[in-house]
């Protein structure tokens, strides 16, 4: 019961921020369409869907030949895929060395003093 | 009584080091759809929310006791993790609604079609890569806790029964 409790409390917490973030979103959106910084959603789909009909309509069998399973690479997807977390641990890894590092470091010294 | 008491919190912390391990292994998935493919990149992130409410639970306690002494008797770490933690779980939070607005598998799926306003996907782009850097200062101030449970509960076990 009091498990719950708990995590309806979390839910109810993620629920409120996701209301605050939306309702951000959506009025900074309105304020720069009527600005006419940027396009509204209708314009936006149109244009989206126009540009889309346009592709399939110039090569529909370029698009099916290109996703044949005779070309899945299954060396490259996972080269692809090693590169991709590669990446993401390294951007991880940046703040984790810029911070444990010095910290220990400075514990160190602080004993020797 | 103690031997109990210190069983329950040690099997909790073993709990929490795999959920963690999960969700830093669901976390790097979900920040590649183009390798994972749409439904996985849909799926696996808005499960991540209920991992996530887990992963709360399990740090209740501090998550109270922190809440209760902000203002008054806590150190340096402590405030800093607590302002970061709450900044992780506000880019979380903006993640999982700009996920969900943009959605074109897992809402579709449910029978919920939703109007895209503008601006959703630059923010759930944006706030990926935040979330990542966050990711890696939670990280770094965990980093004593992350060590010391790894090589208890890993690293130590794997060791012995290498040496056996």
């Amino acid at each position: 019961m009091k498990t719950l409790t708990r995590a309806l409390l979390i839910l109810t917490v993620f629920a409120v921020l996701a209301g605050i973030v939306t309702v951000s979103v959506n009025l900074v959106a309105s304020v720069a369409v009527s600005m006419g910084l940027i396009d509204s959603a209708e314009e936006r789909a149109s244009e989206e869907a126009a540009r889309e009909a346009a592709a399939q309509s110039a090569s529909p069998a370029q698009d099916e030949e290109r996703n044949s399973p005779e070309d899945f690479n299954l060396f490259a997807y996972a080269a692809r895929w090693i590169l991709s977390l590669g990446k993401d641990v390294f951007i991880i890894a940046i703040p984790v060395f810029a911070i444990v590092i010095p910290k220990s470091l400075f514990a160190k010294l602080r004993k020797r003093a | 009584m103690i031997t109990e008491a210190s069983k329950s919190a040690s099997s909790q912390t073993k709990v929490k080091l795999w959920i963690d391990i999960f969700i830093f292994i669901a976390f790097l998935v979900v920040m590649e759809p183009h390798l994972s493919d749409l439904p996985v990149h849909e799926w696996l992130g808005l499960s991540l929310t209920f991992v996530m409410v887990v992963h709360l639970l399990l740090s209740w306690d501090w998550i109270i006791q922190i809440t209760k002494r902000f203002f008054k008797t806590v150190g340096g770490q402590n405030r800093i993790n607590y302002i970061l933690n709450w900044l992780f779980l506000l880019d979380g939070v903006v993640i999982m609604m700009s996920g969900i607005m943009i959605s074109r598998v897992a809402l579709p799926a449910l029978g919920l079609h939703l109007t895209l306003g503008p601006g959703w996907y630059k923010l759930h782009d944006l706030s990926t890569n935040v979330a990542l850097l966050l990711l890696g200062v939670h990280t770094a101030l965990h980093w004593n806790w992350i060590v010391s449970t790894l090589s208890r509960y890993v690293f130590n076990p794997v060791l012995a029964l290498v040496r056996k």
